[in-house]
């Protein structure tokens, strides 16, 4: 005796049918979703832009009292220099909770952390900065759904795409466990 | 355009895509919850969706359908009475009736033979999608796949032949479906 069950899976649910306004619903929740996501963006933009205003305005004043440290190193440089975005993924961090210890980059693709970012299938492979940070987080502008708890973690990975497109390749994962970028691209450290 | 193109993806789907969460769920508010979070999803995703658009929702259908599952079974919910789901559903009463033990039976199956057995036999994927859409390997949906089909076995035992149109047993081979 056999049971057809694809047969058997179509019978039960022939039948049934959603709600008619659940296309309406969905779209209206994935539009909330984007006008979070463009002010968090916004929000870190505006973050980032006052640490650099204060880190100038500071500038004069602590060359002033500290001359030893602006002196030209004859040191060779061991780190690369954290660029732009990664700074700014930092400071967007620093809104959703506390940093601390060292903060590590990679250079890296979209395809490549795929697995990590739990990215699409459809994602271009596009270049990214993936930014991770060791603290303690708690996404509030996180979607939640009803009844459900805003996500918390110790270890935050941001992704950001080295050239602003509409590509895609931006996103964020929150985790208790830890997290080693290394097979994705050379590791950089800096102190945030 | 970006609007068009998901609207026209959106009517397609909806149904398919819901009918499917609620095999995965067994509950016709679950799924509908699902199915509005699933269509989110891709429509944030949508620029950046190259290919298929299905895949994508079957791959977030699966995992939702796995978080909600784990939702539920850390908070239980105690129902207010007995056939709330029939009453805000009376012309489907009957179907949800008549196939209560197809449904009944798949919510027995632990949560990843459940996928398996429904995005192969509902969805029509063929193990190499089922593998993609759950992040696991071809190895795991065959095992998976077998398991389920030993447990439907199981739990259906007498009444397969009450379910039994006799039209094909189940298919365990790559490519058989269509």
């Amino acid at each position: 005796m056999t049971l057809d069950l694809r047969q058997e899976m179509h019978a039960a649910t022939a039948e049934l049918n959603p709600s008619s306004d659940l296309v309406a619903r969905a779209q209206q929740d994935g539009r909330r979703r984007l006008r979070l996501r463009r002010q968090w963006t916004l929000g870190a933009t505006v973050a980032a832009v006052a640490l650099v205003a204060f880190s100038a305005a500071n500038l004069d004043s602590m060359r002033a009292n500290h001359p030893e440290r602006f002196a030209p190193s004859t040191a060779t440089a061991s780190a690369i220099a954290p660029p732009a975005a990664v700074l700014q993924a930092v400071a967007e961090a620093k809104t959703e909770g506390t940093v601390s210890g060292p903060v590590e980059w990679v250079r890296t693709t979209s395809q490549k952390v795929a697995a990590l970012s739990h990215d699409g299938p459809g994602s271009p492979d596009i270049p990214i900065y993936a930014v991770h940070l060791s603290g303690h987080f708690v996404l509030n502008s996180a979607f939640v759904p009803p009844g459900g708890k805003i996500p918390t973690g110790t270890e935050l990975v941001v992704f950001i795409p080295v050239a602003s497109t509409d590509q895609g390749g931006d996103g964020v994962l929150l985790n208790d466990g830890p997290i080693d970028l290394s097979p994705y691209g050379e590791v950089h450290t800096f102190q945030p | 355009m970006r609007r068009e193109r998901f609207d026209e993806f959106a009517a397609s789907a909806t149904t398919r895509l819901w009918r499917a969460a609620y095999l995965l769920v067994g509950d016709y508010h679950l799924a509908e919850d699902l199915t509005q979070d699933v269509l989110a999803r891709v429509y944030v995703a949508w620029p950046r969706i190259n290919g298929d658009p299905y895949g994508y929702a079957y791959r977030a259908m699966a995992n939702a359908a796995a978080n909600q599952r784990r939702w539920t079974s850390r908070h239980p919910e105690v129902p207010l009475s007995s056939g709330t789901r029939e009453a805000v559903i009376p012309d489907a009463a009957d179907a949800v009736v008549a196939h209560a033990e197809l449904i009944a039976v798949l919510g027995q199956l632990p949560a990843r033979q459940r996928a398996v057995v429904v995005l192969r036999y509902f969805l029509d994927l063929t193990e190499t999608d089922t593998a993609d859409a759950l992040n696991v390997s071809v190895g795991t949906v065959k095992s998976q796949h077998a398991r389920a089909v030993g447990h439907l076995r199981d739990l259906l035992g007498e009444d397969l032949a009450a379910l039994d149109d006799g039209a094909l047993a189940l298919p365990s081979q790559e490519g058989s479906s269509p």
